[in-house]
C-alpha cells in the first residue's frame, strides 16, 4: 500500500515546484519591470500621490484665530469637519451640478456635430479629407485662453460687432444672463472640441474594415443606412470614450467662465464651477485647507461619474 | 484643472528648497538681528511693490541712505499676492510689499505680517486718520501708508446741460437725475455698477457712516443691517429697481466706451484714475467737470477712499528700517514731490493731511472743460474721507461672499436687504469657527 501511495504523492508535488519555481522568474521579472517603471513611479508619486496626500492632509485641518483675529494663527486638527461644512455647502453642490447638467447637454451637442462631421469626411475622397481635417482642428491648436479672449471681443457688451449689428438693426441684443449664459458658454465650448473628438471618430472609422460596407452595399444598404447601421454601431467605444473625457474635462471647467466673467459679472459668480469656486476659497480668501477638502471632493464625484458613465454605456454596448 | 493642483504645489516646493539654500547663504552674515532699540550697521531689505515710478525713488533713497539699501522687485501680475504667501509661508518673504488695506487685512489676519505698532508709533502722525485704520486693521500696526484715492465725481458737462441737470450734491438727489434723464432717453443712464464689483456698495456704507466692522474692546460688533448700512443699501436698491445705472464691467476691455460714448453721463471715480482718462475718452475730451461726491448728510459730508499700503511682512529682519523707508517714501516732501509728478506715472495720491502742494500736477489737461476747480474739488475728497472704516479679519472672505450675491442684486435675483442680512449672519458665524469674537452690533 505504502509503495503504492508513494508515486501520486511525487506527482502531486512536482506541480507546485513548478509553480513555486514561475512564481521566482516572475518575480525577476517584476524587478525588471519595476525598473522600468521607476521614472514613471517616481514623476507619480512626485507630482500625484504626494501632493494628493498633501491636500488630504490639509483638508483636514482648519486655521484658527483669537481674539480680535490679528496676528499670529494656528492651523489644528479638526478632523472630516471641512468635509462636514462641504456636504451643506449648497454654494458648492449647486456648482456642480450646474457644470453636470450643462456639460451633459454640450457634450451631447458637441459630439453629435463631431459625428456627422466625421461621418461625412468618411465618406469623401481622401484628399478633401486631410484638408478638412487640419482646417477643423484649428480651434484646438489654438490654446484655450486665445480663443476664449477671442470669442470673449465677440460677446462683450460694450464691443461686440454682433450685439452692435443687432443694436443697428434695433434690437437689444445681450448674449449673457439666463439661458443666453449657457448658450454662449456652450458654443464656445463646443467650438473648440468639435475638431479634435472629430479626429478621434474619424480614425475609428479609418479602421473599419472596408468589407463591411461592400457586404451592406450589396445588401442594397444606401450611404445614410451605411453610416448609421454599420458605421456607428461599430465605432461607439470611441464616443463612450470621447464622451467620458469630456465629461471630466466639463467638470473641471476653470479658464473658459473665469474669463468670461470679465465680460458678464453678474451672469457668471465667483463659484459658476466647482473649480471656480475651489480657487476663489483657495487664493482670494486664503482658506487653503477648505480648499483642498473641496477639490478632494471634486476628484471623488468625478471619479465616480465617470466609472458611473463608463459602466452604463459598456452595459449598453454588449 | 488637476494640472493646476500640482503645479502650485510643486511650484511650492521649489520656492521651499530655494528658500533654503538662501537661508544656508545668509546665515552667517547678519547676526545682529531685529533689535528692538534700532538695528545698527547696513543691511539690505527687498520690496516687492507695482507701482511705476517707485523703482526710481527706491534708487533716490539708496543714495541718500547707504546704510539701509532697498531691493526693489518688480512684483506687477495678477497672482502677486499668492507669490507673497507662498514666500511668507517659505521663509523667503521680502520685507516690504505694497498692498491695499483688505489684504493687509487679510495678511494681518493670516499672520503673516509683523506688528510694527512701536515702531511705527512716530509716524502715525504724518498720515490721516483713515489712512492709518488701513494699516492698523484691529488696533495693532502692520505697515505704512502709501497712497489714498478719495472718492468724487467726474460727469459730462455737455450731456448733463443737454438734458437739463446739474451735478447731484446728494445721492438723493443723484436718483432725481437719474429718472430726470431717463425721461428724456431711456437708454442714458446716470450711473455704473459692475456686477463683479461691490465696491460700490463698499463706498456707499463708508460714505453713510456705517461701520460692518468695528472694534469694540475685545470683540468685534458687526452691523451690517444697521440703519447707516441699509441706508446706502437703499440707494443701490433703487439704482436697481429704476434701471438708472449701466452694467459695464470693469473688466471688460470696451468699458470706458459706456461714458465715452455717452450712454453712462456721470461716475465716482478717484485721483488713481485721473492718469488713464486722457487716452481712454478720445471722444469726450474735454466735455468732462468734476463735482464733489455725493452725500447722505450734507451737514456732515462724508466721502470715502482705498488706501495703498506698505505692509511689513512676517519675518522682516529690520522692521524699524522698513519702516523708516516706508514712511520716508509716503510723506517726504522730496519723495511725494516726485511721485505726484505726472512723469512718475505712479497715479499715487498722498495719505498725508495737507495734500494741496501735490493735487495740480495730476489732474489731466485735456478731460476737463476747466468750468470747475479740479483742484479743489480733490482736495476736498481727501479732507472728507470718513475715519471711521475699519477693515475686519475676515474681510476678505466676506467681499468673496458679497461678490457672489453682488450679482444676484444686479440682475434683480435678490434684494440689498437680504444680501446684507446674510452677509450680517455670514460674518458672524465665519468670525465665530476661526475662533474670533464677535457680536452683533447695531
Amino acid at each position: 500500500m505504502s509503495t503504492l501511495t508513494r508515486p501520486p504523492r511525487v506527482a502531486a508535488d512536482s506541480p507546485v515546484r513548478r509553480r513555486t519555481s514561475r512564481r521566482l522568474s516572475g518575480r525577476k521579472g517584476a524587478y525588471k519591470g519595476v525598473l522600468f517603471a521607476l521614472p514613471f513611479l517616481v514623476g507619480f508619486l512626485f507630482t500625484y500621490v504626494l501632493p494628493i496626500a498633501y491636500a488630504f492632509g490639509q483638508s483636514l485641518h482648519e486655521k484658527k484665530s483669537s481674539g480680535l483675529g490679528f496676528g499670529p494663527t494656528k492651523v489644528v486638527y479638526t478632523g472630516f469637519s471641512n468635509y462636514s461644512a462641504i456636504l451643506s455647502d449648497g454654494a458648492f453642490w449647486s456648482s456642480m451640478l450646474r457644470t453636470l447638467l450643462f456639460g451633459l447637454v454640450q457634450i451631447a451637442v458637441m459630439l453629435g456635430i463631431s459625428l456627422l462631421l466625421a461621418l461625412l469626411l468618411d465618406g469623401v475622397a481622401a484628399r478633401a479629407v486631410r484638408l478638412f481635417r487640419a482646417g477643423l482642428l484649428i480651434p484646438y491648436v489654438v490654446p484655450s485662453v486665445v480663443s476664449t479672449l477671442m470669442w470673449l471681443f465677440l460677446y462683450s457688451p460694450t464691443i461686440s460687432p454682433i450685439v452692435d449689428v443687432a443694436g443697428r438693426a434695433g434690437v437689444h441684443l445681450s448674449l449673457f444672463g439666463g439661458l443666453n449664459t449657457y448658450l454662449s458658454l456652450g458654443n464656445l465650448l463646443t467650438w473648440q472640441g468639435i475638431g479634435f473628438n472629430m479626429i478621434l471618430i474619424s480614425a475609428s472609422l479609418q479602421a473599419l474594415p472596408r468589407e463591411l460596407y461592400e457586404a451592406a452595399r450589396l445588401d442594397g444598404a444606401r450611404e445614410w443606412r451605411i453610416a448609421w447601421s454599420v458605421k456607428v454601431p461599430n465605432i461607439t467605444g470611441i464616443l463612450v470614450l470621447t464622451g467620458m473625457f469630456s465629461l471630466i474635462g466639463r467638470l473641471q471647467l476653470f479658464a473658459e467662465p473665469l474669463l468670461l466673467r470679465y465680460v458678464a459679472p453678474e451672469s457668471i459668480s465667483t463659484d459658476f464651477t466647482p473649480m471656480m469656486e475651489i480657487f476663489d476659497k483657495a487664493f482670494k480668501t486664503g482658506n487653503y485647507q477648505y480648499a483642498a477638502a473641496e477639490s478632494l471632493v471634486l476628484a471623488v464625484v468625478t471619479g465616480i461619474l465617470a466609472l458611473v458613465f463608463y459602466r452604463v454605456t459598456n452595459r449598453k454596448m454588449s | 484643472m488637476s494640472t493646476f493642483r500640482t503645479r502650485s504645489v510643486t511650484g511650492a516646493a521649489a520656492a521651499l528648497s530655494l528658500s533654503l539654500v538662501l537661508a544656508a547663504c545668509s546665515g552667517g552674515s547678519d547676526s545682529d538681528s531685529a533689535a528692538e532699540t534700532g538695528t545698527q550697521g547696513k543691511v539690505s531689505l527687498e520690496f516687492w511693490s507695482w507701482t511705476e515710478g517707485i523703482e526710481a525713488q527706491t534708487k533716490v533713497w539708496n543714495k541718500e541712505h547707504p546704510e539701509t539699501q532697498i531691493k526693489f522687485v518688480n512684483a506687477a501680475g495678477d497672482t502677486v499676492y499668492q507669490k507673497l504667501r507662498a514666500a511668507v509661508t517659505s521663509g523667503d518673504a521680502p520685507c516690504l510689499s505694497k498692498m491695499d488695506g483688505m489684504n493687509l487685512a487679510n495678511f494681518a489676519a493670516d499672520g503673516l505680517l509683523t506688528d510694527i505698532t512701536k515702531i511705527a508709533a512716530k509716524y502715525k502722525a504724518s498720515y490721516t486718520t483713515p489712512a492709518w485704520n488701513s494699516v492698523s486693521p484691529g488696533g495693532a500696526a502692520y505697515g505704512i501708508p502709501t497712497g489714498s484715492s478719495p472718492l468724487f465725481t467726474a460727469y459730462r458737462a455737455d450731456l448733463f446741460q443737454k438734458y437739463g441737470i446739474s451735478a447731484p450734491r446728494t445721492w438723493d438727489d443723484l436718483i432725481a437725475a437719474g429718472k430726470a434723464v431717463q425721461k428724456k432717453d431711456k437708454n442714458v443712464k446716470i450711473f455704473n455698477m459692475a456686477g463683479e464689483d461691490p465696491s460700490t456698495l463698499v463706498d456707499l456704507s463708508w460714505q453713510a457712516n456705517a461701520q460692518w466692522y468695528k472694534v469694540d474692546g475685545d470683540h468685534w460688533a458687526i452691523a451690517f443691517t444697521s440703519p447707516e448700512a441699509l441706508k446706502a443699501g437703499d440707494i443701490v436698491q433703487e439704482l436697481v429697481d429704476n434701471d438708472l445705472a449701466s452694467n459695464a464691467s470693469y473688466a471688460d476691455p470696451g468699458v470706458f466706451k459706456t461714458w465715452d460714448l455717452g450712454s453712462t453721463i456721470l461716475m465716482t471715480t478717484s485721483t488713481w484714475q485721473l492718469p488713464i482718462y486722457d487716452t481712454n475718452f478720445p471722444k469726450s475730451k474735454g466735455k468732462w467737470q468734476l463735482a464733489d461726491a455725493p452725500l447722505f448728510d450734507t451737514a456732515h459730508p462724508q466721502t470715502s477712499s482705498n488706501f495703498d499700503v506698505t505692509a511689513v511682512l512676517k519675518g522682516c529682519k529690520y522692521p524699524d528700517r522698513a519702516a523708516q523707508f516706508a514712511a520716508w517714501l509716503s510723506s517726504s516732501k522730496e519723495s511725494l514731490t516726485a511721485l505726484t509728478d505726472p512723469a512718475s506715472k505712479s497715479g499715487l495720491f498722498p495719505a498725508v493731511d495737507d495734500v494741496s502742494p501735490y493735487v495740480d500736477k495730476i489732474i489731466p489737461t485735456d478731460m476737463f472743460n476747466g468750468k470747475s476747480d479740479s483742484a479743489n474739488v480733490i482736495t476736498t475728497a481727501a479732507s472728507r474721507v470718513g475715519g471711521q472704516w475699519q477693515y475686519g479679519p475676515d474681510y476678505a472672505a466676506m467681499y468673496s461672499e458679497m461678490q457672489k450675491q453682488w450679482g444676484k442684486v444686479m440682475k434683480k435675483q435678490l434684494t440689498v436687504k437680504a444680501m446684507l442680512t446674510h452677509l450680517q449672519d455670514w460674518v458672524l458665524a465665519d468670525l465665530k469657527n476661526k475662533g474670533v469674537k464677535a457680536v452683533a452690533g447695531s
